[in-house]
Order: C-alpha cells, then structure tokens, then sequence
C-alpha cells in the first residue's frame, strides 16, 4: 500500500511540481537541521581559522583588500560615466535601459552527495525571497541556477551538471551557442557549433540573456579547446566555467529587473 | 513506542542523515553507504514491532526532501526494502554479524535497485555503479550495528 502511495508521489512530483512544493516545503522544515549540521564542522573550522589568523597577516591582508578597493572603485568611477553613455546610447536607439541587477549573498553549506549530479546547497531559502530558476554568481562569474527552494536553504544545480544548459554568446564578436554540462566540474561544451563559426580558445562566454533566465551580460566560461573532427556534424567546443564551481564557498544571487519572470514552480531548469 | 525509544530513534536516524549528506571528497562519495537503509534494517532487527514499514516510508520521504530526488522515490525503496526485512528478520537476528553483512549487501543491493528503477521509470536517467554502496554498506554494517546495539544496550529499550 505504502508501495503504491510513493509511486503515487513519484509520479505527482515529476508532474505536478506545482503542489510538490508545498509538500516540500513542509519536509524541508524537518530537514533543515541535518543541513546545519553538516554545515558545522566547516564553519567552525572557519572561525578556528580567522580567530588564529596572526596580526600581521590580518594587516597585510587588509592592505592588499584596501588596495583592491581603491582599483575597483576608480574602476566604478568610469563605470558611471559608460553606463549613463552607454544608456544614452540606448535611448537614440530607442532601445530598453539597462538596470543593475539587485543580488542577494549566500553561502554553500552543502555540496550534494550523489556523484553523479553538482548540486549545492545554499543557506537561504524561501524567507528570503528565493524562488526556483533564479540564477547564482560567484565574484568569478555565473555558478547556475536555483532548483529547490526550502523553507531556509535552496538546492543550486551548477552549470557543469550534465542535465544543465545556458545560452551564451561569444563576448568578442556575439557569436550565440549553446553550453551544455559535461558533468565533469571544470568542462562545459558548446552543442550544435557550425564548422565556420568563429569561435577560438580564450574566447570569453557571457550568458546571452536569450533563455529568459539568466541576465545577460554575465561571464560563463573560456573556451579551452576547439577541434574540427572529420565526420562530425558540428565542432566540438570545450570552455572551463569561469566561476570556481567546486571551491566558491560565497554566492550571490541575482533578482534581475531585466528580464523579471514571476516564480514558476512548474518550470523544469 | 515509548517516549525513550522513540527519542533514540529519532537520534539515531538524525546521525544516519548527516552521516548521509555529509560532504566527502568526489572518489569516496561512490562508495558512500547507505547509512539511512542500514539504521531502518538494524532497529526493525533490534525493535520489531516498533519501528516497521511505516518509519522507513516516513525517512523515505525525509531522505527524498534533503537529497532533493523526486519525492517519494527513496520513500519507495525503503519501504520494500522495510517489507522484505521483515519477511527476513527472524533469521537475520540469529546470524552472527558476519552472515548479517552478507545478507545486508544483498538488501541494500536491491534497494539501489529499486531506487534506480524508480527513478529511471519516471525521470528516464538515473544513476549507474549501484554496487559500491551496498559493499561499503556491508563493510561498515557490523561498525554500525555494534555502536547502535550498544546504545540501546546501555539505555535498555526493548
């Protein structure tokens, strides 16, 4: 009996994602815990670790931080004046402005355990605003997408899993492909590439914005190797995501005004 | 089910969670055991009864929740590999640990199986190499048994 009533649920989750979530919902409430627990050990060691961080180390670092700064915010000066350019620019074209993204930071407090798949699980949920498909950047560049939201963690599928693909284009001359998860953590592959496109390493990928997902404008991946095989249809195209897919340990998430899409817990990813 | 035995249960199904998502490097997460699976088979062994196919569905459905498969799909597996312990129990209580290893590969191998069909059937992938686990789980069994038998020892439930 008990038999049937999971398959009943199988079947129910796979199909009408729309009332799993509420069950989901109500599960992640019981297991929110586990994920804190496993989370423990690591943010103990973190704090045993800045707790015994010498003096000068803190002082090198927070010169090398202040040093940072000082590049980024004379980087954001001119980034003032391009954007109300580039926005005016826009406005003879009549095309939409550009806004800023909002982002909300997160941190990885899980990796999923099932070798097959990269999943991570991130310590915000549905209380903060979270909603499923929304995208996740590291400092580096775009990581992948929310698939699950709980209660007070979200599940993140990260580009490199093989059921992922994003839209991105080439950032030097526009060019549109696909990148799809190898499942391999640092490959991803560009699909249905023509032989003449021009595309060559290191290359930059940013999402294309063309999927109504992602924001456009975000760095994917580099294009690592792009060979011809004789009797293939297309080229073959490997990049290596630009985010530190396996080792950023803090996400941002981004609530695009760009292109808002209202949460859909039916969509597949 | 007492208050006491029900606290320990829940503990010790609490571990076998965290035990179960605890991260690992990428090698050692093939052969992860089936911690969850091993603590069902042990207390319907230690406490028939008491905890049954009903708890197995119920840690099902929690697993399903923190690994974020399709819901229902672990609640599936465990709940017959819940039934067909109980169709075992009786003997199983009376091998010595190393015959109980034996028969715990067999059963977890078929729940991975059961897993993998569920999830293959509905989402049409799924994953492969389901024997590892089911011998890093026969491996760790007697670990896992001897520490969970001597809690409930020390704390005599019956």
């Amino acid at each position: 009996m008990l038999l049937v009533l999971s398959a009943f649920l199988m079947v129910g989750d796979a199909r009408y994602p729309q009332y799993a979530f509420y069950a989901r919902q109500a599960l992640g409430y019981v297991v929110t815990p586990v994920q804190w627990m496993v989370a423990t050990p690591l943010q103990v060691a973190d704090w045993a670790d800045e707790s015994a961080t010498s003096r000068s180390t803190l002082m090198e670092e927070n010169a090398r931080l202040k040093h940072e700064q000082l590049i980024l915010s004379q980087k954001v000066q001119q980034m003032v004046s391009l954007r109300a350019e580039n926005n005016r620019l826009r406005d003879l074209l009549s095309a939409s402005e550009k806004l800023d993204d909002k982002v909300l930071a997160a941190e990885v407090i899980g990796v999923d355990p099932d070798p097959y798949t990269h999943h991570v699980i991130i310590n915000r949920g549905s209380d903060a605003g979270v909603f499923k498909g929304q995208p996740v950047l590291d400092e580096n560049g775009l990581m992948g997408q929310v698939i699950e939201v709980l209660p007070f963690t979200s599940r993140v599928i990260l580009i490199a899993d093989s059921n992922h693909a994003i839209p991105v284009q080439v950032s030097r001359n526009g060019v549109r492909a696909i990148a799809v998860g190898t499942g391999k953590i640092d490959e991803i592959e560009l699909i249905y590439v023509p032989y003449t496109a021009d595309i060559q390493e290191g290359d930059v990928l940013v999402s294309s914005g063309l999927g109504q997902r992602f924001p456009e404008g975000y760095p994917v991946a580099v294009v690592s190797k792009v060979a011809h095989e004789p009797g293939e249809a297309f080229a073959i195209v490997k990049a290596r995501p630009s985010g530190a897919l396996d080792r950023s340990r803090h996400v941002l998430l981004v609530f695009s005004k760009q292109n808002i899409k209202p949460p859909v817990f039916g969509d597949k990813p | 089910m007492s208050w006491r035995i029900f606290w320990v249960v829940s503990v010790s199904f609490f571990v076998a969670f965290v035990f179960a998502v605890f991260p690992l490097p990428r090698l050692l997460d093939f052969i992860r055991p089936e911690w969850v699976a091993m603590t069902v088979i042990f207390w319907m062994l230690a406490l028939p009864g008491r905890v049954g196919i009903f708890t197995a569905f119920a840690m099902g459905l929690l697993l399903d929740a923190l690994e974020g498969h399709l819901l229902g799909q672990s609640a599936f597996a465990l709940t017959a590999l819940a039934y067909l312990t109980g169709l075992l129990y009786q003997r199983l209580r009376l091998y010595n640990p190393l015959q109980q290893s034996a028969m715990i590969l067999v059963l977890i191998g078929t729940y991975q199986l059961m897993h993998y069909w569920a999830e293959s059937m509905i989402l049409g992938r799924g994953e492969t190499l389901l024997v590892l686990p089911s011998i890093a789980s026969a491996i760790f069994w007697p670990v896992w048994h001897g520490l969970l038998s001597y809690v409930q020892q020390q704390l005599r439930l019956h």
